[in-house]
Order: C-alpha cells, then structure tokens, then sequence
C-alpha cells in the first residue's frame, strides 16, 4: 500500500528544502572532553555512594561491643534500610550512564521506567529525612538510660542537634525538590508516551 | 575508536544538527542538543554490530537523545522564554530583517521548521527520517512500528505540514 518509492516521489520537494537548512558543527574536542569527564563523573558517584558507607560500617565496628540492644537494633534498622537503597541507586547509576540504542518507543518506556524510580528515590529520600528527628533523640535516650551522657557530652549534643536539625532539613528539602522535577519530567515523557501510543 | 568516531562524524554531522533543529528552536540549545547527541553517538558506536546500516544505528541513538533531552529541559524554568521568544525566527531567518530580504526559500524552510516542531513526537520522527531518506522499513526500525503505521503517520504528518504552508501563503 505504502511503498518506498511512492514515500521517496511524494518526499521530495520537502527533503530538498529539508536539506537546505543551517547546520552546526559538532565540536569533537569538546564531545571528547565531555565523554572522558562523564565518564569519571560516572564513576566518581559510584566511588562516593560506595565510601559514605563506610563511616557508619567503621563508627559500629568501633563501638559494637560497648552497645546496648536498642543502640545494635537502631543501628541494624539503618543498615538493613541503607543497603538495599544504595544497591538499587548503583543500579541506576549504571541504567543512566548506559547509551540506547533501543527503538524510540521502547526508550520512551524505560527512560519513563527510570524517571518513576527517580521520583521514588527522592520519596524516599524525603522521607528518610523526618525520621532522623526520631531517631537521633531515642540514641540521645538510650545513652541517657545508659548512663554515659557526662554535663561535657551533653554540651556537645546541644550543639550537635540544632546544626543536625539544619543539614536534615536542607535534605528533606532537597529531595522534595527533586521529587516534584522528576515529576513534571513524567508528565512531559507520558505525554509523548501517550501520543506515540494513541498513534499506533 | 576515535578515528572512526570523526569519520563518522564528518560523514553524518549535518544529519545529526537537522536531528537536533527538529527538537529544538534555539540556536544554543541545538548547539548543546547536538553536543549531547554526539556523545551518546560516541558511547553507541563502540556497541555497533552491524546489523542496520550506521545511518540508521545512529539516527536511533540520536532521537533516543533527544527525546530525553525535551523531557530534562522541563527543570528549566527559561526553556518556554527562549522558544517563544524566537518563534518564527528558528535561528535562521531573524524577525529583524525585512520581510524583503528574505529569501522564499528561506521564508518556507522557516515554517517547514516550525510545522516540523509542532508536530507530536511520532510524527515529527516519521516525517524527518523520511526527510533524510529513510525506507519504511528502517523508520519503522528506529521507531519500534510496524510498516503500515509508518505509512500513515507519514501521510498524515506530510498533510499536516502542507496545510500549514498552505495556511501561510
């Protein structure tokens, strides 16, 4: 019904316009220096997601044996909830770095796969970020109960708390911010999702 | 690898700048449309195997690009600012010369262009990998459709353009 050449004969005049038109250069230095530092970026989040854990990891090896139950099991809580996190966030990580050669239909629905995940890491982000003000208090509880917390720590700890406040704050809010651009960025790949299914 | 990257791009660079005009207005934005689209090229072409012609492997990883590079420009607040401010002009014919200057030509590739960008995705890719010399069977490759949609929509995307020339004249 369709054949090639009547596509080529019907084309023509518009293709000879089409070809006429401006074009830019692609600047292949830049395109090289671009690609070599996406890469190291790449890789330099990776790093990074890979060496914020080994802090807490190092801070429980240090202090296990002087924790009470409730300090191993809040400690056990973060790890059992960080982990899974941070494998599902290299996971993307490498999603993201990766070129698709796939088909336009097929890149629209897992790009709009990826965007969905993004939108439920910043959810989860936010909403890691309220529980701190829970969590920090009962560790504060228990080392009170404990009987360790010295006039000098509690110094300390009243310090600690309103610049503690502060960073989780500013990553709850962050992470909202995220969260709603991940969103508008749905809305605009559902739309074409939907018109390039509408068309089929 | 690098050789054959500038190979390829001094072969297909223009292809891929129309590629970058069909999504975007601005002249800076097709600029770093096309930046982006050539380093996806790069990391695509090391995965080429052959079983399309480069053309059409790179014109898949090209419109891939694109399509995430509209819904990433919705973060920018100044994205709308820039393409209505410059409707109409496409960054080739500039609303500051006289009608008079402009060639015909100039005048009809100009609404070309924005009949192109307002069309919806599947037909905008359709009708420019036509445009390019695409078969049916290689658009419907890079678009994931069958060869009778690509028929259609082709057909309805040549109409809907026409009319708009035919509305501007």
């Amino acid at each position: 019904m369709h054949s090639d050449k009547n596509n080529q004969q019907g084309g023509d005049a518009l293709s000879d316009l089409w070809q006429t038109q401006p074009t830019n250069t692609i600047d292949v230095s830049e395109v090289k220096k671009s690609f070599n530092s996406e890469r190291v970026k790449q890789r330099f989040y990776i790093l990074i997601d890979l060496i914020l854990l080994l802090p807490p990891f190092y801070l429980m090896y240090l202090a296990w044996g002087e924790m009470t139950f409730a300090a191993k099991a809040l400690c056990a809580f973060m790890v059992i909830t960080a982990l899974p996190l941070l494998m599902y966030q290299l996971w993307l990580r490498r999603v993201a770095a990766f070129t698709k050669d796939s088909h336009t239909l097929d890149h629209l629905k897992q790009f709009t796969h990826q965007i969905k995940n993004n939108i439920r890491i910043a959810f989860i982000t936010k909403h890691s970020a309220w529980p701190a003000f829970i969590i920090l208090p009962l560790f504060v509880l228990e080392r009170h109960l404990a009987g360790v917390l010295t006039p000098e720590k509690w110094e300390t700890i009243m310090i600690a708390f309103p610049v503690a406040s502060v960073i989780i704050i500013v990553w709850g809010v962050w992470a909202h911010r995220r969260q709603k651009r991940f969103e508008k960025q749905l809305a605009a790949l559902q739309s074409m999702a939907d018109d390039a299914a509408n068309r089929r | 690898m690098g050789q054959g990257f500038e190979k390829v791009f001094s072969q297909y660079g223009a292809l891929l700048s129309r590629v970058a005009n069909s999504y975007e207005a601005n002249e800076a934005m097709q600029q770093e449309l096309l930046q982006e689209i050539a380093i996806a090229v790069w990391q695509g072409l090391s995965r080429f195997k052959g079983d399309s012609s480069v053309k059409t492997y790179i014109l898949k990883i090209a419109h891939n690009r694109a399509v995430t590079h509209v819904a990433s420009q919705v973060k920018r607040v100044d994205t709308h600012r820039y393409e209505s401010e410059e409707l109409g002009s496409d960054g080739y014919i500039s609303s500051q010369h006289s009608p008079e200057a402009v060639s015909s030509q100039q005048q009809s590739l100009a609404r070309l262009l924005k009949a192109v960008r307002a069309l919806p995705l599947q037909s905008r890719q359709v009708l420019t990998l036509s445009l390019e010399g695409l078969s049916y069977d290689e658009i419907a490759d890079v678009c994931g459709l069958t060869k009778n949609h690509v028929g259609v929509i082709l057909k309805r995307a040549k109409h809907a353009v026409m009319q708009e020339e035919h509305h501007a004249q």
